[in-house]
């Protein structure tokens, strides 16, 4: 370490412990990606290391920022579907229902019921596999390579099963304004359910591996503290703010879709460290399957997309073999939905939490601004608070356990 | 009927509201900026408000908004003693989602501001999510939060040009290109810290 | 004068006023096919059925003239259902044809059907089979099988260019367009039948299957075929133009325009982007810079030596042009010449002789900055004796007469926007920013001055004619001059107005989109003046307003 590295850190004040005069020479500053092994996602801390102890950081965002909000402005309101797909990409279906139910709020349009179950069932798939995504990447980072192949092959039970409803494994693009790309296939109630299976198999090793292992119990117990005050006052939602003890779960508490007619629990924690992050998100696997289950047993039948021509494309054989259906499908295609002037903000319970869709209508096909508030971007803002003070080795659990995603923090 | 949220409002601070409306049930309140600390310190303190998190903070550019179509997303109060009237509102809009935890409610308040002169106090000290919320809308809209502690670019770099979400950004262009920072660069130069 | 009540809300109109306009005037739109406000009153389609009380039956809003104390109602179900009910039926023999469609995207059908009906198809057989890509004359080819039958096309031919050359033959859903036996669709206006064609029934030969139209780039822009200067909209797509479609000017052309004025831009598709310079190896090709400075030296020793320099200038150039080309004339000593165009056959309706588009301006600005000058016979006449010969944007032919005077003159530099025989004869050329790629004013015949807006970006290599001027002025004389290269042509107009006594009063910025008419008696006209035979109403009530599918931009 030599001498002439900085002397005179500013906003130490946030720094965990005192440095005395003579000890500021021995601070080093380090960067901790954009592109690190132990982080699952681009992310730079610059760190102001004493020694191991982490005295002041800066986090660094925006590796992936590619515009989001910006290209929704230039296409249709339909065309801005498939880019929510990249927002959070571990559970692109929960952005696909968050999308369209901001675009129907502000046109007043109400899904058919059997829409509105089906949205909350692949809302449920896609937090499952969020959360297998986030307990398995964890492992591995701390050095569990079998826990992390657990959480991908359950994640690779679930991924066909997306891919037998959507089409693709990641870039679903299943909603539709209005409706659904496609009804549910055939059996799918049969094969989803023997997936589900076969992962919260794969959970309960993943837990049995983890749970009471020593070593991830000293890693992740009591590192990443995280105060009530602290995670309500920065926005954190989702597992980051339920794993302090607070109790509050979109689902619950501002119902949205048919949340208030399926009996589930939020399960919150209550030390806000991240191992209450890691029980919090395999016991809310195990809700989500809960809530699978009573959908599939109160699901209406019914048509799955509203009987208007104004907001969804008409049936096929209408498009090709009626000119009323052509024009009806190439108006909407060309000049998008006529959705009236106005704002409206909704959020749905997405995989890390409240995400947000801003969505301002100039009264034509295009959107005059999309915002998204993402979960995981309110989280990141409080994390220097979490691991300044603490070990440098502290970061990796506790970034794991906030589960950044790139896509939606960067937009 | 209980006094809505905007009531409430309304009743506290008179003419510094401007106008609201409850378009699709989001209760919405467009604030003079001069009164936008006070409204925000008794939108979180007030126990019958009790507005704990501050769920998002943006900002929206309507420079190109259609004309005499302001009045459907930001309506003023007829005879305002302002003056102003939904279409002279100023070209940007600082736009803030509160949510209360222990009341669940919801209200968006509003703030425009004028072009070269867009200033607004920050909210850092009532929620941290403030923070990194006004650094975003700073970055991509270019609102300057007064007193903000730390008011950098966040999603771009240091030395980005312009404010990508302004309806003036162009869609085509060039960047800078910059050199990897190196080590001396971070310790010298304060826009990397 | 009568007053009307329409959705409640009550207006006074003329007496004579049709429901349609008084509902107009209120801001009620009332939907239609077969109306056209140039165009006498059909009231075959049925869209514009409205319930009028007292009335057992909905009336056509088109045809129905007000009467006092008169009540309608535009939006009841009743009206409603009429609606959806002859959109059914105009759709009923409709081919699926959109996506091979020249109209998808601008269609009044499509527009009205997505508004009033979006209801499903109840037909149960064939639809009715007619002629399709059937030419009907040189420039208009008809899809019958697309035709709604409102017979505006019918009506334009009989009505505005009295040729009547259309028809409508058969009965019932075998009625069909066409031409009588041995008679072709092809007066001077045939496509103004695309452009008033409701559908996708009409199409262009020139546009047919170029570009879908959301696309293309729309910008407003003036016609610069002959002197009648229509107002148009340029539609390009990639800065190439698609095609010219005439826009509603009351005092220039109406809703009309001919078919020479919509090929006027053909020449811009191989438009000069480089001039040349002589060099030791022959000509090279060169950009105008470099020919400015090549011209520039001849003015610099003319300057010096005083010798002969002369200046022909066409009346195609723009005013601005002709003022900075006038006064850089003026203070060199240069003789001017004014090199018209050879005239064609004009017409009653819109086609004058003159085929340069701004004679009535240049000679209002060669007189009024110069005092004098010649014309081709009197540049034949003193090539003798000129050093140097300056052809800017040449208009006339260049005929044996011209190209042996040219062979006279030692120096000879000429700019132009397109090869010719004047470029041939040139040793310097200087490639020229064509007038639609370019800001600026013409004068009509009618005295009427409307603003180019520029449609098309110009190319980097080519320079404008007024900056031409300006950047040689320096180098032609000592006097200074108000205006510079970076003086744009607003402001080079503004100081035009003030120089020249026939455009006195006038500003860019007030001569708008339809143009305004130069002041007649030191005066100009409180209010634009109507031509005869335009329908009296406010601009652009009634007319057709395409909506654009996309907020169109300039490409790249």
């Amino acid at each position: 370490m030599s001498a002439n590295l900085p002397t005179a850190i500013p906003s130490l004040s946030t720094g965990g412990h005192k440095l005395t005069a003579e000890r500021q020479g021995d601070l080093m500053t380090i960067n901790m990606g954009p592109s690190h092994p132990a982080t699952h996602g681009t992310v730079k801390f610059l760190l102001t290391l004493d020694g191991e102890m982490v005295q002041d950081v800066d986090i660094h965002i925006g590796y992936l920022h590619r515009g989001f909000e910006k290209m929704s402005e230039q296409g249709t309101w339909q065309q801005v579907l498939p880019y929510t797909d990249r927002l959070n990409y571990v559970s692109p279906l929960i952005n696909n229902v968050g999308y369209v139910l901001a675009v129907e709020k502000l046109m007043g349009v109400q899904c058919t019921p059997r829409t509105t179950w089906i949205r909350m069932i692949i809302s449920e798939v896609a937090r499952i596999v969020d959360h297998f995504t986030a307990l398995a990447a964890g492992a591995l980072e701390l050095g569990g390579f079998a826990p992390f192949l657990l959480g991908l092959e359950a994640r690779e039970t679930l991924y066909p099963l997306v891919e037998e409803l959507t089409g693709a494994r990641l870039t679903t693009s299943y909603t539709r304004i209005g409706g659904l790309r496609a009804d549910l296939p055939d059996d799918y109630e049969k094969h989803l359910m023997e997936g589900i299976d076969k992962a919260l198999f794969c959970l309960e090793k993943m837990g049995g591996l983890l749970t009471k292992n020593r070593i991830f119990y000293d890693r992740m117990i009591g590192t990443g503290p995280l105060s009530k005050e602290d995670a309500i006052s920065s926005g954190c939602t989702g597992v980051m703010l339920r794993s302090t003890g607070v109790d509050w779960d979109l689902r619950k508490h501002q119902p949205y879709l048919a949340y208030d007619q399926v009996d589930f629990d939020v399960i919150i924690g209550h030390q806000g460290d991240n191992y209450d992050r890691f029980l919090c998100r395999i016991e809310e696997i195990h809700q989500s399957v809960s809530i699978i289950k009573q959908c599939f047993k109160k699901m209406p039948g019914g048509p799955i997309n509203v009987d208007d021509w104004h907001v969804v494309l008409p049936p096929k054989h209408a498009v090709y073999n009626t000119i009323e259906g052509m024009i009806a499908h190439f108006k909407l295609v060309i000049d998008g939905h006529g959705v009236p002037a106005g704002e409206a903000y909704q959020a749905v319970e997405g995989g890390n939490g409240e995400l947000g869709f801003y969505v301002v209508s100039q009264g034509n096909g295009r959107p005059f601004r999309v915002h998204v508030r993402a979960p995981c971007f309110y989280a990141m803002g409080i994390v220097k608070k979490m691991i300044v003070g603490h070990l440098l080795s502290d970061i990796i659990p506790t970034f794991d356990a906030l589960n950044m995603i790139g896509g939606e923090v960067d937009r | 009927m209980a006094p809505t949220l905007v009531d409430l409002v309304r009743k506290q601070f008179g003419s510094a509201v401007l106008g609201s409306h409850a378009h699709r049930g989001d209760q919405t309140v467009l604030v003079q900026r001069d009164k936008v600390l006070d409204i925000m310190s008794y939108l979180k303190n007030d126990p019958a408000m009790a507005f704990d998190v501050l769920a998002d903070v943006t900002a929206v550019d309507y420079s190109t908004y259609p004309e005499g179509a302001r009045a459907a997303v930001s309506p003023v109060d007829a005879n305002h003693p302002s003056g102003l009237t939904s279409d002279t509102l100023p070209r940007y809009e600082v736009v803030y989602h509160l949510l209360s935890m222990s009341k669940q409610h919801r209200l968006r308040v509003k703030v425009a501001l004028a072009e070269g002169d867009e200033h607004i106090p920050s909210m850092c000290g009532l929620w941290i999510a403030a923070n990194w919320g006004e650094r975003e809308a700073f970055d991509m809209m270019g609102i300057q939060f007064d007193n903000h502690p730390d008011l950098r670019r966040i999603l771009t770099y240091p030395e980005f040009e312009g404010h990508p979400l302004r309806k003036d950004f162009p869609l085509r262009g060039y960047q800078p290109l910059v050199a990897q920072p190196t080590l001396a660069d971070y310790k010298d130069n304060e826009t990397f810290r | 004068m009568p007053k009307v009540t329409i959705d409640g809300q009550s207006i006074e109109v003329p007496a004579g006023t049709t429901v349609l306009r008084a509902a107009k005037q209120l801001g009620i739109d009332i939907p239609v096919f077969c109306y056209h406000p140039g165009l006498s009153i059909a009231a075959n389609c049925r869209m514009c059925l409205v319930e009028i009380e007292k009335s057992p039956k909905p009336l056509p809003g088109c045809y129905t003239e007000v009467g006092e104390g008169m009540v309608v109602h535009t939006q009841t179900e009743r009206v409603k259902a009429t609606q959806k009910a002859v959109l059914e039926f105009i759709l009923l023999n409709h081919p699926v044809d959109c996506p091979i469609c020249d109209q998808a995207g601008e269609c009044v059908l499509q527009e009205h059907y997505t508004t009033y009906s979006l209801q499903a198809s109840r037909l149960m057989h064939e639809k009715v089979g007619k002629p399709k890509a059937k030419p009907l004359g040189p420039n208009v080819i008809l899809d019958a099988e697309r035709c709604i039958v409102c017979t505006r096309c019918v009506r334009f031919c009989e009505e505005v260019t009295k040729t009547c050359e259309l028809t409508v033959e058969s009965r019932g859903e075998h009625s069909e367009i066409t031409t009588p036996e041995g008679v072709e669709l092809n007066n001077a206006y045939s496509q103004s039948v695309v452009d008033i064609c409701p559908v996708g029934a009409l199409t262009s030969r020139q546009f047919r299957f170029h570009r879908r139209v959301w696309f293309l780039d729309m910008r407003d822009s003036l016609c610069t075929g002959c002197g009648r200067g229509c107002s148009v909209r340029v539609d390009s797509h990639k800065n190439q133009v698609e095609r010219l479609v005439p826009r509603y000017n009351p005092d220039v052309n109406s809703y009309w325009m001919c078919d020479d004025g919509r090929k006027s831009l053909d020449g811009l598709k191989d438009g000069l982007t480089m001039g040349w310079l002589p060099g030791p190896d022959g000509a090279r090709q060169a950009p105008a810079a470099d020919g400015l400075r090549a011209i520039g030296a001849w003015l610099q020793e003319q300057k010096t030596s005083q010798s002969g320099l002369g200046i022909g200038l066409s009346a195609s150039l723009s005013n601005e042009d002709l003022y900075a080309w006038a006064r850089l004339a003026k203070a060199a000593n240069a003789k001017a010449y004014l090199l018209p165009r050879a005239p064609w056959q004009g017409d009653s309706l819109l086609r004058t002789d003159d085929r340069d588009c701004n004679t009535a301006g240049a000679k209002a600005i060669l007189t009024s900055v110069l005092g004098s000058y010649g014309d081709a016979d009197a540049l034949i006449g003193d090539a003798g004796a000129l050093e140097v010969l300056l052809v800017v944007d040449h208009g006339a032919d260049c005929d044996s007469e011209l190209r042996e005077a040219l062979s006279r003159v030692p120096k000879v530099g000429v700019f132009a926007s397109e090869a010719s025989e004047w470029t041939q004869a040139a040793s310097v050329v200087v490639p020229l920013t064509p007038l639609q790629a370019r800001e600026g004013t013409l004068t009509n015949v009618a005295g009427w001055v409307q603003r180019l807006q520029q449609p098309l970006k110009p190319a980097v290599t080519t320079v404008a004619a007024h900056m031409a001027a300006a950047t040689l002025a320096p180098a032609a004389s000592d006097v200074a001059m108000d205006f510079s290269d970076k003086t744009r042509p607003a402001e080079l107009f503004d100081r035009l107005a003030g120089a020249v006594v026939e455009f006195k009063g006038l500003n860019y910025a007030e001569i708008g989109d339809l143009g305004r008419h130069l002041p007649e008696d030191g005066t100009l006209a409180p209010r634009r003046p109507r031509v005869d035979g335009t329908p009296q109403w406010e601009p652009d009530t009634v007319a057709p307003t395409f909506k654009r599918p996309f907020q169109l931009r300039r490409g790249a």
